[in-house]
């Protein structure tokens, strides 16, 4: 054939492909290579019964209105909407234990608003408020229903609802929306809470409960069955730094340590961890990781002992500070590496999401439109900023503007987003759309990060986020594809770093390399440092140096260190350059300065799932 | 009204306030408690039946007689309490009390017509006074070729002009042609997107300046957020007022909730114009005393 026309040809497939894509039964912007998309796999609307009591009246509707660019009504008066875009996925997930009862105490006239308590707790009198509301807190740590608030038929109802609204916002290829509630453990006041989010609208008839059980291992076999039954769904951990060590633990709830077959049902159920959220981010705890200048980043380290009673607090005796050992995911990736160099199995091989946690039914992850998570608890700034009183309280200073969980995904749909979290090619983000590809492979170029198709050729060759890498037969180190571009609302990026965990002498280490800055700023051969590019933020105004920072950094890299014998993980972050945290904002609003005590700037991140690198032998 | 009357009178608070009052009158005619008829409460089956429904809802079993017997007790002795406390005016200047019973008519006003469907006229009248609510952005559909600053510094802008040249020259140039540019990490191409949408993954200059472009051929280069483009615009839709039938689920909720609201405010005036309202207006210019004004701050 003629050269001439190759070109020609070529560009007029390439231009019909979106056609035969939709001819195969695809939805438009469907991308071999896959998409990035973004949403917020954790949302409380009204009809959690916590959002009731702090007055929130939107509902499960508003919530999918809002996530797709429409204002809704805010429990404080007013309207509230996305300000940066709107969401591509979204799923209400409201608590499973007293769904929907408390919302419907709201309305006088309904049969739920007859019952003494609902009316302490969503009534008008709130001179019973406290206690009520302690009541109801107290029933929950011991994992023991109230029989005035325990309706089973009114929680069928509402969660039948809950699948028809679902089912009614999904818009395949433009808005994907996912069945799903939160499973609230809370033993002794520590946090083993899970979003159960199901594949497709095909559910049981009520949700597994903390009442049912508050042990993970059985809410993993009640997923099973349903999955024996067509029904596929996930359990999703959230806040592993309030668990108290719980999250990531060694032994199983019953106490024994955990086996091959423990390890095997949890991947199967809970392939991913939420790991940032607005009640802290647990990727690390600086005392887990010294000499990560990062890590001290928006921790939230304590339990749910402050919301218990006093009489509460001294019969469960746990302590408000959560143990940051087995409550981080950096950590628990390395006690994975641990368990399976010395007992040959890993149940923590799991990708990082971020989501928010909001019960407000609206995200909150944008630091320039903030309003946070708990109703009138924290509806205006002078109360989010508010210290608490000496010896309790929750301290919603502390809380984040974060985070929202990513995909890459063929296209936008349920069964293409939900099979990218299954294998766990998804990263977390603490609330930007920083966007960001991780590859690894043994055949990549050096300067594959210049090549045009390299997506094309990394898939081809490599393994992407959340992927494993088997050893080279002679031994070669792996090359790393890295990739990374900005949030056009926010603030430019300043490095993306690779952090690496590893065996070594029946031990797992860890270390954070820097890969590649912006500004042409270079990493130090031995400390593996760039210099600070010495961006700035106006702290009144919010405005950022656009001067500084990259708008996409690459690179193609090896790890220095590499020993084919040892067992490891990679996994990359990305920093951005330095904005306003929310509290700035806030205390800008007021005309305060801002509060001592928190950091006054924030450097937006993204943690992509790692890839796990296995050595040829079983023992490294 | 009469509808409103009734249901006002079929609420339970209502029922008794008046009961209470008709009781409270009686007795005081009769010649106080030392009369011979004292006030009565009656149990009615209604009240019997819904206690046994609420305990049905409360344990998922119906009570036993003795329970049964021990909730109407309990309503006697509620009951009792209720008129004692009305008689000797503790419901009067009672906060939660008043708040209450403010948010019950309300409630009692939201109440009326509940459920009713609008015709299809009223709907229609609805959309078109709000029009401006529904309207849909113009959109456009484009294909780009992308070049990074961060990859080629300066020499981005020289090679995006050459290869806009390049493409220019071409006596059919091609429709999409991203591999002229470097790789990048969105699409390559959007159709039909709104400029808020194409602000939200490329940045506001970008997108106003897209929604400018003439359709069919390549120009730029336009700089975004992350550099560089060459865009081609192959279809502009402009904004336009979508049928009622379109969004009529968007239309008949609004229009709810309007209704809702105009309800109450109607039915709020309706009772406002009973009352003369004086109200000391000399207090209300008066400087803020040092309390308030120390909230402020």
């Amino acid at each position: 054939m003629n050269s001439r026309f190759v070109l020609p040809i070529a560009i007029l497939l390439a231009a019909l492909m979106p056609w035969t894509a939709l001819a195969g039964g695809k939805t438009p912007g469907f991308n071999p290579q896959r998409n990035a998309y973004f949403g917020d796999l954790h949302v409380h609307t009204g009809w959690s019964w916590d959002a009731a009591i702090f007055a929130v009246r939107t509902g499960p509707e508003d919530a999918y209105r809002f996530a797709e660019g429409q204002p809704i009504d805010f429990v404080g008066g007013g309207k509230i909407r996305l300000k940066h875009g709107k969401m591509d996925f979204y799923a209400v997930t409201d608590h499973a234990e007293y769904l929907g009862i408390l919302h419907r105490a709201q309305d006088p006239k309904d049969a739920m608003a007859r019952i003494p308590l609902t009316q302490q707790l969503v009534g008008p009198d709130k001179s019973k408020w406290i206690q009520a509301f302690r009541k109801v807190a107290d029933g929950y740590l011991r994992n023991a229903p109230l029989p005035e608030l325990s309706h089973p038929q009114v929680v069928r109802s509402a969660w039948k609802e809950m699948i028809a609204i679902a089912d009614r916002h999904y818009k395949p290829g433009e808005f994907t929306t996912f069945v799903g509630y939160e499973w609230t453990s809370t033993p002794a006041a520590q946090n083993l809470h899970r979003n159960v989010i199901f594949r497709g609208s095909r559910t049981p008839g009520a949700p597994f409960t903390a009442f049912d059980s508050d042990r993970p291992e059985d809410l993993w076999n009640w997923l099973d069955g349903l999955r024996a039954k067509g029904m596929e769904a996930m359990a999703i951990p959230h806040n592993p730094n309030m668990s108290n060590g719980l999250m990531f633990p060694l032994v199983t709830s019953a106490g024994k340590p955990v086996d091959a077959a423990w390890a095997e049902q949890r991947m199967r159920n809970e392939p991913i961890v939420e790991m940032t959220q607005v009640k802290g981010t647990s990727e690390t705890h600086p005392a887990l990781s010294p000499t990560d200048e990062w890590a001290d980043f928006e921790i939230f380290a304590q339990t749910f002992v402050g919301m218990a009673s006093e009489e509460m607090r001294k019969e469960m005796g746990t302590p408000l500070a959560s143990e940051p050992r087995g409550s981080y995911v950096r950590d628990a990736y390395k006690r994975g590496l641990e368990l399976q160099d010395q007992k040959g199995f890993n149940p923590y091989k799991f990708g990082m999401i971020g989501s928010t946690d909001t019960h407000n039914s609206a995200s909150c992850m944008e630091e320039d439109n903030y309003f946070s998570k708990l109703g009138i608890a924290t509806d205006t700034p002078q109360k989010r900023l508010a210290k608490p009183p000496p010896g309790g309280g929750v301290d919603f200073g502390k809380w984040s503007a974060s985070g929202l969980a990513a995909v890459w995904a063929e296209e936008n749909t349920r069964e293409a987003i939900y099979d990218a979290l299954r294998r766990k090619e998804c990263f977390a983000t603490t609330g930007t759309r920083i966007r960001v590809r991780f590859f690894a492979g043994y055949d990549f170029p050096k300067d594959l990060n210049k090549h045009r198709d390299m997506l094309k050729e990394a898939y081809k060759t490599g393994v992407p986020m959340g992927g494993d890498l088997i050893a080279h037969p002679k031994g070669k180190a792996p090359r790393f594809l890295v990739w990374a571009t900005r949030d056009p609302t926010s603030a430019p990026l300043q490095r993306i770093q690779i952090i690496k965990g590893w065996m070594e002498n029946g031990e797992a280490k860890e270390k954070v390399f820097d890969v590649v800055g912006s500004d042409g700023l270079k990493p130090d051969p031995v400390t593996y440092r760039i210099p600070d590019n010495g961006a700035t933020v106006d702290l009144k105004t919010g405005k950022w140096s656009e001067d500084k920072g990259a708008a996409e950094l690459s690179a193609v890299w090896t790890d220095p260190e590499f020993d084919p014998g040892q067992r490891a993980f990679y996994y990359v972050r990305v920093l951005e350059d330095p904005t306003l945290r929310w509290s700035t904002y806030d205390a800008n609003k007021l005309g305060i300065p801002p509060r001592a005590d928190l950091p006054k700037t924030i450097q937006e991140r993204a943690y992509t799932s790692p890839i796990w690198y296995s050595p040829r032998k079983e023992r490294g | 009204m009469r509808r409103l009357i009734s249901s006002v009178l079929r609420e339970p608070l209502v029922q008794l306030i008046v009961l209470g009052a008709l009781l409270f009158g009686l007795n005081a005619w009769l010649g106080g408690p030392a009369g011979n008829a004292r006030p009565v409460i009656q149990v009615y089956a209604s009240d019997v039946d819904r206690f046994r429904e609420l305990f049905g809802l409360r344990w998922g079993r119906p009570p036993t007689g003795m329970e049964l017997r021990g909730l109407v007790n309990q309503y006697v002795r509620e009951e009792i309490l209720y008129r004692e406390a009305v008689a000797l005016g503790l419901d009067q200047d009672d906060t939660i009390v008043r708040r209450r019973l403010a948010q019950k008519m309300e409630f009692v006003s939201q109440g009326v017509d509940s459920g009713e469907e609008p015709s299809e006229e009223e709907l229609a009248r609805f959309f078109e006074r709000n029009a401006a609510r529904y309207r849909e952005p113009a959109r456009v559909t484009f294909t780009h070729i992308y070049f990074s600053r961060d990859r080629r510094g300066a020499a981005a802008d020289r090679d995006a002009k050459s290869a806009l040249t390049a493409l220019m020259d071409r006596p059919e140039p091609p429709l999409r042609a991203p591999q002229l540019g470097d790789p990048f990490m969105l699409q390559y191409d959007y159709a039909q997107r709104s400029e808020q949408e194409i602000a939200d993954l490329f940045g506001s200059d970008f997108a106003a300046a897209v929604m400018g472009l003439s359709t069919g051929s390549w120009q730029g280069p336009v700089a975004s957020s992350y550099g560089l483009h060459l865009v081609r615009v192959s279809e502009h839709l402009p904004a336009r007022q979508p049928t009622l039938k379109e969004v009529r689920k968007t239309v008949l909720a609004d229009f709810e909730e309007a209704r809702r609201k105009e309800k109450i405010e109607a039915f709020y005036a309706r009772l406002r114009k009973r009352y003369r309202v004086v109200v000391d207006e000399k207090a209300l210019e008066e400087a803020p005393s040092s309390a308030v004004a120390e909230v402020r701050q």
